[in-house]
């Protein structure tokens, strides 16, 4: 075990696990929103876009950081940015379909450039950078989905495999679970994060609709919001995230915690910042689970 | 015990199956420590197995050559540079006229056991063996498994000495009222449980107990947490048959079984040497390697260290050599994976020690049994192990 290839092999565990949601995400913006309602395919094209151009901003960024360092750029430079690049992907793959692919090339091209002294967990930063220049615009409605809400009535199967609200492929709850299945067999993968607040976020969101027996926000709750995909990807970060098994899963709750209350006020950016500011705190929570 | 891992072996590095013998090193030396006193002077003749020192704390050291008396040298040990005694070899064996031995061990009483642990200041762990077994337990565990994957110490000891150590055992459950006596044996060696299997049926009151090759149960403390007895005198089956033979003999114990492995020497065996030989004595007269592009760890390959001499003098904490080809491992930064944490068998936070050096509490690094798990599986080729080895060091 005594090798790097075990970070590579987790590497390649999150492109195997993201692979068929962006297979979805595609499907599901192209294909089914077209043939339900009265949207340019053309226009639809654009899901792949953001993806491609958030890839190449990091691959941009690693490329420049790469020639500033050693006037020489090979491709083992990329390799060991590959992290970056999967992260980048990761985000673009839960941003609004009004986004645009420009300001997503520009916002990971200019993070990547800058983001090593930075301790945060990169995802979410990138991300919430993104969701507040759409805020500004004016942009930061999910709003390829509400618009086929109107005309197509959404069962509960449909919000679980993935039809509902959220970003452009972060939406398939079956999807995420079996990348959360697949993450799991790797050892390095912090699965006590995403289980834990998987759990709680689900307990807050079942317990008080159970005591007041109003099931009708349930599914909109678990599987929207970007929030399942955030628990599974980008809270189990290896750099920013507890280390120690039960600050793990303390983390995992407060992140879980934290989302639930503050999706009243933001529900699209609501478990990116309590994954940042989790990921601010954790030093403090490791430090109390030193000794286990 | 909650973590234990199986650790993949390499099926080529595989040991020779007789048991090799190098008794007569030119020199010997035997430690030094604080306040200890010499017993013999520059110059002196002395026999095999006289006291030559006594150390503060009462041990007596027993020369496990007879020769002439060097002189004082510095030299290297497993833990760190020391002054030593040197004696040069005659290659006589010379041996003082001593008490004769009983018949049989049976003829011994607790008493006189305890005295024998005392005059020949057996100790095990650093703490002599005349305290542990004054102590009230209710079980004894033997320990015949090994520590390190790629030795042959303890299956050499088990081999040589089946009918011994289960007599050894039997004795000292009578002697010490153990109400309960296991000898916990790896599950891969069926020549050597076969061995055990046939004659056990003497000594009903001795339980076989067969467990699993994972690292790191050859551990007693693991070991102990594994088998679930709270109330235990945990000792090694060398242990035993060095308490066999003083009780046989009524001599103190001059030799031990090293093991020489590793996919970077020839030829891979267990070898029995005196106590005080230099490990480069050893190996220029029955090994063959060159310094040259190998990594040669010392105690093994998990939870030994790394070395770039042999200049080391065999005592009690060396158990053996291990000499691989050369491997890259550069240390990187901390990825934060917390596998270390995860997998140290005593619930340690090897980072943390590594990350606040000098900073930490006491209760941070004590209880590290030196297993070298965490050093092992880190995928930084972070060395935790040692800092955590070097800050109890420091302390001492
Ligand atoms: S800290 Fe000590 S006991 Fe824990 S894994 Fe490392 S060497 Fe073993
Ligand atoms: S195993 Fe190594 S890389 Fe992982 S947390 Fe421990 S020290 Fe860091």
């Amino acid at each position: 075990m005594r090798s790097k290839k075990i970070t590579s092999r987790l590497n390649l565990v999150y492109i195997i696990s993201l692979f068929p949601l962006l297979l979805f995400g595609i499907y599901k913006n192209i294909i089914f929103l077209s043939s339900k309602a009265d949207i340019n395919t053309i226009i639809l094209l654009k899901v792949p876009l953001i993806i491609f151009m958030s890839v190449s901003g990091a691959i941009l960024g690693i490329g420049i950081n790469s020639f500033k360092k050693n006037k020489k750029v090979t491709t083992k430079d990329f390799y060991n940015g590959r992290g970056l690049i999967i992260e980048s992907l990761i985000m673009s793959m839960m941003l609004p379909f009004k986004t645009s692919p420009l300001i997503v090339f520009l916002v990971t091209f200019i993070f990547v450039l800058l983001h090593l002294k930075l301790k945060l967990n990169s995802i979410a930063v990138m991300y919430l950078i993104i969701f507040v220049i759409n805020e500004l615009l004016h942009l930061n409605v999910f709003d390829i989905t509400t618009q086929f809400n109107n005309e197509v009535v959404l069962r509960w199967t449909d919000l679980i495999f993935g039809l509902g609200e959220g970003g452009i492929a972060s939406t398939s709850v079956i999807l995420i679970l079996l990348g959360l299945i697949l993450l799991c067999f790797n050892p390095i993968y912090k699965k006590e994060i995403a289980i834990s607040s998987i759990i709680t976020f689900s307990l807050l969101v079942i317990v008080p609709d159970m005591i007041s027996n109003n099931y009708s926000d349930i599914f909109k709750m678990l599987c929207g919001y970007n929030v399942l995909f955030s628990f599974v990807f980008i809270a189990p970060s290896l750099k920013y995230s507890a280390y120690t098994t039960k600050g793990k899963v303390l983390s995992g709750i407060l992140i879980a915690v934290l989302t639930y209350f503050l999706i009243l006020l933001v529900p699209y950016a609501a478990s990116m910042i309590s994954i940042l500011l989790i990921n601010l705190v954790t030093p403090i929570i490791d430090r109390i689970f030193v000794i286990k | 015990m909650r973590n234990t891992i199986s650790i993949k072996k390499d099926e080529n590095i595989k040991l020779n199956n007789n048991l090799k013998a190098y008794l007569n090193p030119k020199y010997a030396f035997f430690k030094m420590e604080k306040g200890t006193k010499l017993k013999v002077k520059d110059g002196s003749y002395v026999y095999k197995n006289d006291i030559i020192m006594v150390n503060s704390d009462g041990y007596t050291v027993h020369s496990s050559i007879s020769g002439i008396v060097l002189g004082i040298k510095d030299v290297d040990y497993e833990n760190g540079k020391k002054t030593s005694l040197v004696i040069e070899n005659d290659f006589k064996e010379n041996v003082r006229i001593r008490k004769s031995a009983k018949k049989t061990i049976y003829d011994y009483k607790r008493e006189d056991v305890l005295n024998l642990f005392e005059d020949f200041s057996l100790s095990y762990d650093g703490i002599k063996l005349v305290n542990l077994f004054n102590e009230e337990y209710e079980t004894l565990v033997v320990n015949g498994l090994d520590k390190e994957i790629y030795f042959g110490n303890m299956y050499f000891t088990l081999r040589e000495n089946t009918s011994s150590i289960l007599e050894a055992i039997d004795f000292l459950s009578i002697a010490f009222g153990y109400k309960k006596c296991v000898l916990a044996l790896s599950n891969g060696n069926s020549k050597i449980i076969s061995a055990f299997m046939d004659i056990i049926g003497t000594y009903p009151n001795i339980e076989l107990r067969l467990l699993q090759d994972e690292y790191p149960i050859g551990f007693n403390k693991c070991l102990q947490e594994y088998l679930g007895y709270t109330n235990a005198l945990v000792i090694e089956a060398n242990k035993i048959v060095d308490i066999y033979n003083v009780l046989k003999k009524n001599q103190p114990i001059t030799e031990k079984i090293i093991t020489v492995s590793g996919n970077a020497v020839e030829p891979r065996s267990c070898i029995n040497v005196k106590i005080g030989t230099l490990l480069s004595e050893v190996f220029i007269n029955n090994f063959d390697f060159s310094f040259k592009n190998v990594d040669v760890y010392l105690n093994g390959l998990v939870h030994g260290k790394l070395i770039d001499t042999l200049q080391y003098v065999i005592d009690e904490k060396v158990d053996g050599i291990l000499i691989m080809k050369k491997e890259e491992k550069i240390e990187s930064e901390c990825l934060n994976c917390g596998l270390c944490q995860r997998k140290c068998p005593v619930e340690l936070n090897p980072k943390y020690v590594r990350d606040h050096l000098g900073k930490v509490r006491h209760e941070y690094k004590d209880g590290c049994i030196g297993c070298g798990l965490c050093d092992y599986i880190c995928p930084a080729n972070r060395k935790l192990m040692q800092y955590m080895k070097e800050v109890q060091d420091n302390e001492k």
